[in-house]
C-alpha cells in the first residue's frame, strides 16, 4: 500500500513537472496556435543555466531565478523572430510550416547545448528544504517533487490571471480566437506573438529552474520534454491550461505506476497507448471546450 | 546478372512509360496527331528525370570502388525510398508525418527478426517487413484521422523516441541496445548481394518507387490529396471521402517506408536501436522541403545530398544535427516552406518550353477559337454532355426536393423555412436562387451538399433522402457544386485537374493508377485529349497548362463551374459562378448552363447579376431572411411587388 502511495506521490510531483513544461507549451499554443518544438530545448537551458548559475557560480536562488528566467525569455523571443515571424501571414490552419521552423530551432538549440554544457547531466541541490519530506504512514516525497506541485499549481492560477485580467492576457486570448479580427482592430498580432513566445520562454525558463533538481541539468532531455509536454498537453485538452495540468499528471501517474507494477522499459510504451486511446476515443482531450471543435 | 537485370527493368519502365503506338488509328485528325506528339514529348520530359536518376546510380554502383562510399550509398538510397513516400503525403497531402522513421525501423526489424530468427528468405522477409510497416502506419492512422495533422505528426514523433524503449521490450528478438546481428546474405536468383549488389537492389527499388509514385501523382489520388491539402471541402463535394484519401496516403508512404526499412537491415549486418534517432528523423524532412516536397525527386535528391555529404565528403558528421537543424530552417525561411513549388515552377517552365519548341517544330497545335463565339459553347456543351452518354441509364432522374430547412449558428437564424415550404428543382430546368446577402442563400446551397448539418427539414433527389448524408455521399447521389470563392489546388494545372476529374468518372481503383496499366493510361491519355479539348473552348485555353495559382479569378471560377459539371451530377448547384467574370465570359457561362439544362441537367443556381439570372432562368426564387418570399417564372418574379421591394429597397 505504501509503495502504492509513495509512487502515486512521485507520480503527482513528476506529473507537475511535466505539466510545469506543458503549460510552457499550451500557453504559447493557446496564443498562437503554434506548438513550439523549440520549448523543450528552452526548458533545458533553464536548467542548465540554474545548474552554472546557482551550483557553479553560487548565486542565490532568487538570482538565479531572475536572470536565468530572463535569458530564456530573450531565447523564447528571438525563437519567434527566428522560426514564426519570417512565416508571418501564412499561419494559417492548412499551413504547419511553424512546425518544420521549430523544430529546425529546436536541433540547433540542442546542438548548441550539447557543446556549451556536453551531454554528462549535472546534479542540481535542492533549492529550499530538507532533501526528503515525510509525510507518515511511510510517504516519503522528496522535496523537489513537492516545490514542483507547487509551482506547477501556482503557475496555472498566475496563467488564468493574467489571461483574464490583465490587458496583454486578453489580447493573447483574442489574437488565438481570431487572428484577423484583431488585427483589423488596429492591434499588432505580430507584436503580441512575439509577447507570447517571449513570455512562454519565461515559463518554460522558470519550469526548466525548479524541475532542475529533479531531471538534472541534461542538455540532452530536450526532446523528452517535448513529448511528455505534448502527451500532457493532448491528453489533457488543450482549451485550457487546467488541461495542461491535469494531463501532466496523468502522465506522471501513468509512468510512476507503470515503471513500478510493470517495469521501467514499459514506462512510456504505456504512455503512448494511453495516449493513442485517448486521441482516438476523445480526441479533443478530456478538458474540452463545450462547443468541442476539431483541433 | 544483377546489372543485366537492371538495365531491363528500367528498359521496360522506358517502354512502359510512352503512349502506345495503337492509339493512333483511334485519334482522329490533326488534333488528335499534334496531342500525340506532344503526349509523347511530355512523357519523354516526365520520366526523363527518373531515367537520369536511375543510369547515375547504376553507374555510380559499378564503378565505385571504395566499400566505406558503397555503405553510405545504399543507406542513403534506403532512406530516399522512405523520403520519396514522405514527399508524397507531405508534398502532396500536407499530412505531416514524423513517424516515417519508426515504420522504416519497423521494418528493419521485422525483417533481421525473420531471416534471423526463422530463417526466413530475405525476400519473403522483406514482404513481413512492410507488412508490419503498414500495420503500424495504420494504427498511426487512426490518430490522423481522429485528430488534426499537427497531433498525427507529434504521435509519429513519439513512436521515433519511443524506438530504443521498444527494442528493449522486445530485446529476444531485436537484441535491445546491444544490437542484432544480421549475418544473412540475401541471394538474388543465386547470385549473392554484396554491398554493390544491395546498392543496385536499392536503386532499383527506390526507381520503381518513383515510377510508382509518379503515376500515382498523375492519378486522381494526386489531385485529390492536393485538394485535401489546400481545400478539403471541394474534395467532399466531388464525391471523394477524405478519409479513403488519407488512408491510401499513408498506406502508401509506409509502404515506403518498409521498403526503404527491410533493405535496410540487411546492408551493414548489424542493426542498433541507435540507428534510428531523431537526428535522422530531421534529416529526413530536412531532406524532403530542401529538394521540394511537391516534386517528385526532390525528396530523392535532398536525402542524396543531406545524408552523403556530411558522411563523405565533409567530414562533419559530429555536426549533422546542427547541419541538419540549420538547412531545416533556413530552407523553410528562404523558400516558406514551399520549396517545391519555387523549384518545381522553374523545372515547369523549362518543360513549357521544351514542349512549346516541340509544338513549333512538328505539327502546328490547333488554334483555339476565340471564347464567346457561339461555336465554341455549342462545342463545349457537345464535349461535356458527351461525357454523360451511356451513364444515363443508371441515373434515374428526380427532382431536388428541398422542405423546410432550418439552421441557426449560434442562435442566430440563417435559414427559417416553414415545414410546409417546397423547394423544387427539376433535371432540365436552371433554378434561380436571389436575395440580399444574409438571405441565406449560401447557407442553403451548404445544407443541400451536405456541408451543413441543418436543425430541421429535409432534402431529396426523387426518391433519395440526403438530410444528414456527409458531403461526399451527397455528391455520389447526384448533387455537386461550384463555390463562391473557388479554392484549387496552388500548383496543378488546370488541364491536369480536368483531366483527373475525368479519370475519376471511370471509377478504375487507386491499383489500375498506381501500376498504370492498360486501363488507366487509356484512362488517362483519352482524358487529357478531352481536358485539351475543353479548355480549347473556354476562357482556359492560354493557361491549361499554368498552375491554377496564376490563374485570373474568371479563369479560377470557370474551371471551379467546369469541375462541377463534369462530375456527371443530374443537379448541379452553382455560387455566383458569374461573380469576376468578364461580360464576354457571362455570356459564354449562360450558354453554357441554357445547353446544358436543355439536355436534361437541373441546376441550382445563386446569382447578383440580375440581367445573367433573368436570362438563363426558367424560374426563380427570391429569399429574405431565411425565408422563401416568392417563387415563379421570370416574369412573375418581374412583375411581383414583394420582389421588386427586396431588389430596390423602395416600398411599393
Amino acid at each position: 500500500m505504501s509503495e502504492f502511495l509513495n509512487s502515486l506521490a512521485t507520480g503527482f510531483g513528476l506529473g507537475s513537472v511535466y505539466g510545469l513544461v506543458a503549460l510552457s507549451f499550451s500557453f504559447i499554443y493557446r496564443a498562437t496556435g503554434t506548438f513550439n518544438f523549440a520549448q523543450g530545448q528552452l526548458v533545458t537551458i533553464g536548467s542548465l543555466l540554474a545548474y552554472t548559475l546557482s551550483v557553479k557560480a553560487g548565486l542565490p536562488v532568487l538570482v538565479t531565478l531572475i536572470i536565468l528566467a530572463a535569458t530564456v525569455a530573450v531565447l523564447g523571443g528571438l525563437t519567434e523572430r527566428v522560426a514564426i515571424w519570417p512565416l508571418a501571414g501564412r499561419l494559417d490552419d492548412n499551413n504547419m510550416t511553424w512546425l518544420i521552423s521549430t523544430l529546425g530551432v529546436a536541433v540547433l538549440l540542442t546542438g548548441a547545448a550539447e557543446r556549451i554544457w556536453g551531454t554528462v547531466p549535472q546534479g542540481v541541490p535542492n533549492y529550499v528544504g530538507p532533501a526528503v519530506l515525510h509525510f507518515g504512514s511511510g510517504v516519503d516525497v522528496p522535496t523537489p517533487l513537492v516545490v514542483a506541485i507547487v509551482v506547477a499549481i501556482a503557475m496555472a492560477v498566475a496563467i488564468e490571471l493574467f489571461q483574464r485580467y490583465s490587458l496583454w492576457g486578453k489580447l493573447m486570448r483574442a489574437v488565438a480566437d481570431n487572428r484577423r479580427g484583431v488585427e483589423l482592430a488596429g492591434i499588432n498580432v505580430v507584436t503580441v506573438g512575439l509577447a507570447s513566445f517571449t513570455l512562454g520562454g519565461l515559463l518554460s525558463g522558470i519550469a526548466g529552474m525548479v524541475i532542475a533538481p529533479v531531471t538534472y541539468a541534461d542538455s540532452t532531455l530536450g526532446f523528452d520534454f517535448v513529448i511528455y509536454a505534448f502527451a500532457a498537453f493532448a491528453i489533457g485538452g488543450f482549451v485550457s491550461h487546467w488541461g495542461a495540468l491535469l494531463g501532466g499528471w496523468i502522465v506522471g501517474c501513468t509512468e510512476s505506476l507503470g515503471g513500478v507494477y510493470l517495469g521501467l522499459e514499459y514506462q512510456d510504451v504505456v504512455l503512448f497507448g494511453l495516449l493513442i486511446v485517448v486521441l482516438v476515443l476523445r480526441p479533443e482531450g478530456l478538458i474540452a471546450a463545450r462547443a468541442a471543435r476539431r483541433v | 546478372m544483377t546489372r543485366t537485370s537492371l538495365r531491363n527493368a528500367i528498359g521496360r519502365s522506358g517502354a512502359l512509360r510512352k503512349p502506345g503506338q495503337r492509339s493512333v488509328a483511334g485519334v482522329s485528325h490533326l488534333d488528335g496527331a499534334s496531342s500525340w506528339v506532344r503526349q509523347i514529348r511530355r512523357q519523354q520530359v516526365r520520366s526523363s528525370g527518373i531515367a537520369m536518376l536511375a543510369v547515375v546510380l547504376v553507374i555510380f554502383g559499378l564503378l565505385d570502388q571504395q566499400q566505406e562510399y558503397l555503405l553510405t550509398g545504399v543507406t542513403a538510397l534506403t532512406l530516399a525510398i522512405a523520403a520519396s513516400g514522405l514527399g508524397f503525403a507531405l508534398g502532396l497531402g500536407g499530412e505531416f508525418i514524423l513517424g516515417q522513421l519508426a515504420l522504416f525501423a519497423v521494418s528493419s526489424y521485422v525483417t533481421a527478426w525473420l531471416t534471423v530468427g526463422h530463417n526466413w528468405n530475405f525476400w519473403v522477409a522483406c514482404v513481413g517487413g512492410i507488412v508490419a510497416a503498414v500495420l503500424v502506419g495504420l494504427v498511426l492512422s487512426l490518430v490522423g484521422l481522429r485528430t488534426s495533422s499537427f497531433y498525427f505528426a507529434l504521435v509519429g514523433f513519439f513512436l521515433v523516441y519511443l524506438i530504443p524503449e521498444i527494442t528493449q521490450i522486445f530485446s529476444a528478438q531485436t537484441g535491445g541496445t546491444a544490437g542484432l546481428a544480421v549475418p544473412d546474405i540475401p541471394s538474388f536468383f543465386g547470385t549473392q548481394l554484396d554491398t554493390r549488389g544491395m546498392f543496385l537492389l536499392a536503386a532499383a527499388v527506390l526507381v520503381v518507387a518513383l515510377i510508382f509514385l509518379d503515376n500515382l501523382r498523375r492519378s486522381p489520388l494526386g489531385s485529390h490529396l492536393r485538394h485535401m491539402r489546400d481545400a478539403p471541402a471541394c474534395l467532399a463535394v466531388a464525391g471523394v471521402r477524405a478519409s479513403t484519401v488519407r488512408i491510401v496516403t499513408y498506406l502508401v508512404s509506409s509502404a515506403l517506408a518498409g521498403a526503404g526499412g527491410a533493405i535496410y537491415s540487411h546492408i551493414t549486418g548489424y542493426l542498433l536501436p541507435t540507428d534510428f534517432d531523431l537526428t535522422t528523423t530531421v534529416m529526413l524532412f530536412a531532406a524532403v522541403i530542401v529538394g521540394g516536397s511537391t516534386t517528385l525527386l526532390g525528396p530523392t535528391i535532398g536525402v542524396l545530398i543531406l545524408y552523403m555529404l556530411p558522411n563523405t565528403v565533409f567530414n562533419i558528421q559530429s555536426y549533422a544535427d546542427l547541419v541538419y537543424g540549420a538547412t531545416v530552417l533556413a530552407s523553410v525561411l528562404l523558400f516558406r516552406g514551399r520549396a517545391g513549388t519555387v523549384i518545381g515552377n522553374r523545372y515547369r517552365r523549362i518543360k513549357d518550353s521544351m514542349l512549346r519548341g516541340g509544338n513549333r517544330a512538328g505539327v502546328s497545335p490547333d488554334r483555339p477559337r476565340a471564347p464567346g463565339t457561339s461555336g465554341s459553347v455549342d462545342e463545349l456543351v457537345d464535349i461535356l454532355w458527351g461525357l454523360r452518354e451511356g451513364r444515363q441509364q443508371q441515373a434515374q432522374a428526380g427532382p431536388l426536393l428541398v422542405r423546410g430547412i432550418r439552421k441557426s449558428f449560434a442562435g442566430v437564424a440563417a435559414l427559417d423555412m416553414s415545414p410546409e415550404t417546397v423547394m423544387r428543382t427539376n433535371p432540365g430546368e436552371v433554378h434561380l436562387l436571389l436575395g440580399p446577402n444574409g438571405s441565406g442563400k449560401s447557407t442553403l446551397l451548404n445544407a443541400i451538399c451536405g456541408l451543413v448539418r441543418v436543425d430541421g427539414g429535409t432534402v431529396r433527389l426523387g426518391d433519395t433522402e440526403l438530410t444528414g448524408l456527409p458531403a461526399f455521399r451527397v455528391a455520389r447521389a447526384g448533387i455537386s457544386r461550384s463555390f463562391q470563392s473557388p479554392s484549387l489546388p496552388a500548383e496543378v494545372t488546370p488541364r491536369d485537374l480536368i483531366s483527373s476529374a475525368l479519370c475519376q468518372l471511370r471509377s478504375l481503383s487507386y491499383l489500375h493508377w498506381a501500376t498504370l496499366d492498360r486501363k488507366a493510361r487509356r484512362a488517362l491519355r483519352e482524358s487529357r485529349r478531352t481536358a485539351h479539348r475543353i479548355c480549347a473552348v473556354t476562357n482556359l485555353s492560354a493557361a491549361e497548362n499554368r498552375p491554377c495559382v496564376e490563374l485570373t479569378s474568371g479563369q479560377r471560377r470557370i474551371l471551379d463551374v467546369l469541375l462541377a459539371v463534369i462530375s456527371g451530377s443530374r443537379i448541379v448547384l452553382l455560387d455566383e459562378p458569374a461573380a469576376g467574370l468578364s461580360e464576354a465570359e457571362r455570356e459564354q457561362l449562360g450558354r453554357m448552363v441554357r445547353g446544358l439544362a436543355r439536355r436534361g441537367i437541373g441546376f441550382l443556381v445563386v446569382e447578383h447579376d440580375l440581367n445573367l439570372a433573368f436570362n438563363i432562368a426558367d424560374c426563380l426564387t427570391v429569399m429574405a431572411g431565411g425565408r422563401i418570399v416568392i417563387h415563379g417564372t421570370p416574369d412573375e418574379v418581374r412583375s411581383s411587388a414583394s420582389a421588386r421591394e427586396i431588389f430596390t429597397g423602395v416600398k411599393v
